[in-house]
């Protein structure tokens, strides 16, 4: 009952953050669309990746003093946590999933940038799949950056620990947006495309989805495995870790 | 007899030992007054006790059970924190709600009756409501909800001294009704002086003091007279702090020996509560506090 109410508690008090959130990303679409000269999927792309980096900073902003203000304990928190997490993962993937059509329709529209229509960018690769495949890797990443999340907000259990949160999330997305900006800019230099384009296209074939959804998953398990080990031995609430 | 009983425990901050060996019992159907300096670590005490916080060592137990992560010992222990956590953007009548809910049960009929007396607005925003009514709606919480032990924290921070006086009043009523286990961390000793029957002191990460009110009011004396007398009189017994002017001489004790005459010219008399921690957790040098 307890945990129900937290979760129910979870997800209203996060549903305005996600909202300002995505206006935010709304704007960012529009500028990226506008003034930056990506065609539509690149944007929706961006809009649905950035969908997802909010989730950590999101549930980072969990709600333990509010628990721990009603007598709830460790366990309860981490269920609801656990429980919220699946919630918006399961959130996310019937959105994408509500938004798959318009994604194809939009794969066919107008490139305006000619870089865009040689599927050079990785981020277009998730496109490039099949629906049943986008979706479940769409989950999947949600229920891996969700559990990031997650535990950002384990991190801040009654010991303020935002900051520490706050400070994991700008690293797990400045890194990301390095990436991101870095592909970018690469993209720009006449000289790299027929490099980019080579691994665009190879990263089209099916040896290339394999090899590289592979090497996303080494990754992200590797990423996984140093924040829960980072968490296990972080001065969480004095002494204990995640295992207390 | 029910009992949140601490044993041994130490908290520290970074470096900061805070807490380095607390011992002390709280037991059923008392008001305590957890008393000490700024910093000593009365508000630490209380969130080891509610769970946010974990000891670094020791252990604290309610009826035999620890309550680290225990649900149904938490259950029985409400901390209102000197901070606001609950969602500013709430209404107070969705913090009263939400509160039956997750504990189960909560007093409306007192509720209703504290939202009169205060005239607290159950349809204000918690961002809307001055400090001081923030603080009436976490304390009418407090003292609606279903628990043996209620740990209040500054719990008067911000109210002016009509509403203290009405909580104070409310307080001994709703405790009179359904005897419980308040433990009151508050500077504002004299304020709560009345109301408490048992005062545990903290000092320097220890508890130097637990005792029952009413002994310990009859024990702190203030001697006053010729310095010779009265040192000659307190000679056998543990004086808290001297005060010398000219040539008399004012000593402060808890041990005055009542059972010898006092000499002629030497006057004593009762130390309230609050010149009683005054003395107690002095800490200029040649300090005596035990």
């Amino acid at each position: 009952m307890r945990v129900k109410v937290l979760v129910k508690y979870n997800l209203h008090t996060l549903l305005p953050t996600t909202l300002a959130l995505l206006l935010v990303i709304l704007a960012f679409g529009w500028l990226t669309a506008h003034i930056m000269h990506f065609n539509s999927s690149e944007t929706l792309t961006y809009f649905v990746w950035g969908l997802i980096f909010a989730y950590p900073f999101v549930l980072g902003m969990a709600n333990p003093d509010f628990a721990f203000q009603n007598s709830m304990i460790r366990p309860q928190l981490r269920k609801a946590a656990l429980v919220t997490l699946v919630v918006i993962a399961t959130c996310g993937t019937l959105t994408q999933l509500a938004i798959a059509p318009l994604q194809s329709w939009l794969l066919t529209g107008t490139a305006t940038s000619h870089v865009a229509t040689q599927g050079s960018s990785v981020f277009r690769l998730a496109a490039g799949m099949p629906l049943a495949s986008q979706v479940l890797m769409n989950w999947l990443l949600d229920l891996a950056l969700g559990t990031f999340g997650y535990i950002c907000g384990l991190l801040s259990l009654g010991q303020n620990k935002r900051r520490t949160a706050l400070l994991i999330f700008l690293i797990w997305t400045g890194g990301w947006a390095l990436i991101v900006l870095a592909v970018i800019l690469l993209r720009q230099l006449p000289k790299l495309s027929p490099f980019l384009n080579a691994i665009g296209n190879f990263a089209a074939t099916d040896l290339g989805k394999l090899i590289l959804a592979a090497l996303s998953c080494l990754v992200m398990i590797g990423w996984l495995a140093a924040i829960v080990r980072r968490v296990q031995t972080a001065p969480f609430n004095g002494k204990k870790g995640l295992a207390a | 007899m029910t009992e949140l009983k601490v044993t041994n425990v130490a908290k520290h901050f970074g470096r900061k030992n805070v807490l380095s060996g607390i011992n002390v019992t709280f037991t059923d159907g008392q008001i305590y007054g957890l008393l000490g300096r700024n910093g000593v670590g009365k508000s630490t005490l209380l969130r080891l006790l509610n769970n946010r916080l974990l000891a670094d060592r020791g252990q604290i137990t309610l009826d035999g059970a620890s309550v680290v992560d225990n649900e149904a010992a938490q259950n029985r222990i409400f901390l209102m924190s000197a901070e606001m956590l609950y969602p500013a953007e709430q209404k107070v009548s969705w913090v009263f709600k939400i509160t039956k809910q997750l504990y189960g049960d909560f007093d409306d009929a007192l509720a209703a009756h504290l939202v009169s007396v205060f005239h607290v607005d159950t349809t204000s925003r918690l961002s809307r409501l001055s400090t001081g009514y923030k603080t009436l709606v976490k304390l009418i919480v407090a003292l609606c909800v279903p628990c043996d032990f209620v740990l209040l924290d500054e719990p008067v921070l911000g109210l002016d001294a009509p509403n203290r006086q009405l909580f104070y009043q409310e307080l001994m009523a709703t405790f009179t009704d359904r005897p419980r286990t308040f433990i009151i961390a508050t500077h504002l000793i004299e304020e709560i002086s009345q109301l408490v029957n048992r005062v545990v002191v903290i000092e320097r990460g220890v508890v130097t003091l637990d005792q029952d009110a009413d002994e310990l009011r009859q024990r702190g004396k203030m001697v006053t007279g010729p310095a010779a007398t009265v040192r000659d009189w307190l000679a056998d017994v543990k004086v808290l702090r001297t005060n010398a002017l000219g040539g008399v001489l004012a000593a402060y004790t808890l041990d005055a020996p009542l059972e010898k005459p006092l000499p002629a010219g030497v006057t004593m008399e009762a130390m309230n509560l609050q010149q009683l921690f005054i003395e107690l957790t002095r800490k200029e040098d040649g300090a005596h506090a035990r």
